[in-house]
């Protein structure tokens, strides 16, 4: 613990404070999340024990690398390596403008860490801009897997509560409890979107109800032809029925066959929509490059 | 950039962890003068305790295989002399419940030990009060022992369970139909979570020796030429069937009484 020296706070995360600090053996800056722990509580948080445990095994480029654990007398610190922004901050910062190669390029890097994740097992459960990172040579890293969970293990159901609002997808906003990998693809997709918009999020929904309308809205209410088992998931609401837009109103600024990614990644029905692997190998990201060139 | 730390020199995996035969032996309680018989017999209590407690705190079954793994990892680190087994067995079913996706209160955990071991001394229903300092020192030695086992296994906490490779090989093998294999298969599997297999052999290797004993007991022949197990994991090794064959054996025979004893209170 003597070897870190904090400088500045950086925020709060879901369970205690991130502060940006450097370790003077090496010089090195990196990133400090504070977990307390104490009697008077339920020991150490299922966030924390769960972003240790899975980010422990996952060691990739596009994947925050998580240092060290250290145990301190009433707290954890977990030790990360360092990023300048979330992807958030990044999009702010560009007001309302990111150029085609840079939204290609974040999209790839993007995809690839959750291949790794999804290759692992893994998932993530809230992809959102808050929890991609952003270094300053323009590598993307994905944080905060104290959502994430291991799917190896037979598990009947999954908890509902995941994924921030507006990067949920229209089967876990339904309420279904059994889901996979496509969840994370359908965020990625919102993001992928929001990123070719200039940073505009695509799905803003004020509750439930509303985000479900407004995903109908785009893409069309689903029905059993489209979604079999779907109706299911519908009976105890009204839904109007809406038809799918075009959709050059919604990614305008995206090329013929960054439109057709998008399409793969947005179907409504999980069984169907794309995996992170056969995104990678879409036309789209011919020619991609790493970063900023 | 500077090389990641090592985490106290754990290898990190997705498998769980094997361990060599030489920690197996040298345990850490037996260097500090317990004897062999003892310690299996305080592995097999906690066991059956966290059974217990999990059925009286309603978690299912994977939780209460996680707990008893991670039971069993700790003390090949640590010595049941120097560390309390109960205290440890609460800890484990309390992370192990979190781990697992159903959490747990620690005041629920608590008082469920409690009361299992009043039933044990026979002593009448009571619930702990919960301001007492009883009550205060139980659970902070539980938070503190939580963060032991954390400290100890290095965070490596996922454990893999046989439970689905003994569905999925049952299906390959056409024996899907068979309740009755399957449920004996199963309670192999349960009943080894008591002894160290885990710590032996791959989750696939377990869920062949369950699958293998629960054939021959019941006259179900398997395709033998080439041995039909070699087809789920090259490393299940005829030998290495055999050895955890007998020692699933040996500590089930050796278990029977005790795993009566328990249920029994549980029950009543």
């Amino acid at each position: 613990m003597e070897s870190y020296e904090k400088l500045v706070k950086i925020g709060e995360g879901t369970y205690g404070t991130v502060y940006k600090a450097v370790n003077h053996d090496t010089g090195e800056i990196v990133a400090l999340k504070k977990v307390r722990i104490d009697d008077e509580n339920e020991g150490i948080p299922s966030f924390a024990l769960r972003e240790i445990c899975l980010l422990k095994e996952l060691k990739h480029k596009n994947i925050v690398m998580l240092y060290d654990v250290i145990h301190g007398n009433k707290e954890l610190m977990i030790v990360f390596e360092y990023c300048d922004q979330d992807l958030k901050r990044y999009c702010d910062a560009c007001q309302g403008k990111i150029d085609p190669s840079i939204v290609q390029s974040f999209t790839n890097q993007l995809l690839q860490g959750l291949a790794y994740c999804h290759s692992h097992h893994i998932l993530h459960r809230d992809i959102t801009p808050q929890n991609i990172l952003v270094t300053g040579n323009g590598d993307i890293k994905l944080a905060d897997f104290g959502l994430a969970r291991n799917f190896g293990i037979p598990v009947k159901s999954f908890s509902a509560e995941v994924v921030t609002l507006w990067y949920r997808s229209p089967d876990v906003l339904l309420g279904a409890t059994l889901y996979d990998t496509s969840i994370d693809i359908w965020s990625t997709g919102c993001i992928f979107a929001e990123l070719s918009n200039g940073g505009q999020p695509l799905l803003p929904g004020k509750d439930v109800a509303d985000q479900l309308k407004i995903i109908f809205k785009i893409f069309g209410t689903p029905n059993e032809q489209i979604w079999p088992g779907v109706s299911q998931l519908m009976k105890d609401k009204d839904y109007p029925s809406y038809n799918a837009m075009s959709i050059l109103h919604v990614v305008p600024n995206l090329n013929q066959l960054g439109c057709d990614l998008f399409q793969l990644m947005m179907v409504l029905d999980p069984s169907k929509r794309c995996t992170a692997e056969q995104a990678l190998q879409h036309a789209y990201f011919k020619g991609v490059s790493e970063g900023y060139t | 950039m500077a090389v990641p730390t090592e985490f106290s020199g754990v290898v990190l995996s997705l498998e769980n962890t094997i361990y060599p035969d030489e920690k197996l032996q040298e345990t850490p309680s037996q260097l500090d003068g317990l004897s062999k018989e003892m310690e299996t017999n305080l592995r097999i209590a906690g066991c059956e305790y966290i059974q217990a407690a999990g059925i009286l705190l309603k978690l299912p079954q994977v939780a209460m295989a996680t707990a008893q793994v991670l039971y069993q990892r700790y003390y090949y680190s640590k010595s049941f002399v120097k560390y309390n087994y109960e205290i440890c067995a609460m800890a484990c079913i309390f992370l192990a419940a979190k781990i697992e996706e159903h959490p747990r209160r620690i005041r629920d955990v608590v008082n469920v030990f409690y009361h299992i071991r009043r039933k044990l001394n026979e002593l009448p229903n009571k619930v702990m009060d919960y301001m007492s300092n009883e009550y205060f020192h139980k659970k902070s030695e539980v938070i503190k022992a939580e963060r032991r086992v954390l400290k100890e296994l290095g965070f490596c906490v996922h454990v893999k369970h046989p439970h689905k490779c003994i569905v999925t090989y049952l299906k390959i093998l056409e024996c899907n139909d068979n309740t009755e294999l399957i449920q004996k298969a199963w309670n192999y599997m349960n009943d080894s979570l008591r002894t160290d297999v885990f710590m032996r052999y791959t989750p696939e290797t377990i869920a062949c020796a369950c699958i293998y004993l629960s054939a021959r007991q019941l006259g179900i022949g398997l395709p033998s030429n080439p041995p039909w197990y070699e087809v789920f994991d090259a490393t299940t090794k005829e030998m290495e069937v055999y050895l955890l064959i007998v020692s699933v054996i040996d500590s089930v025979d050796m278990l029977i009484y005790q795993v009566k004893y328990v249920v029994d209170i549980i029950a009543s």
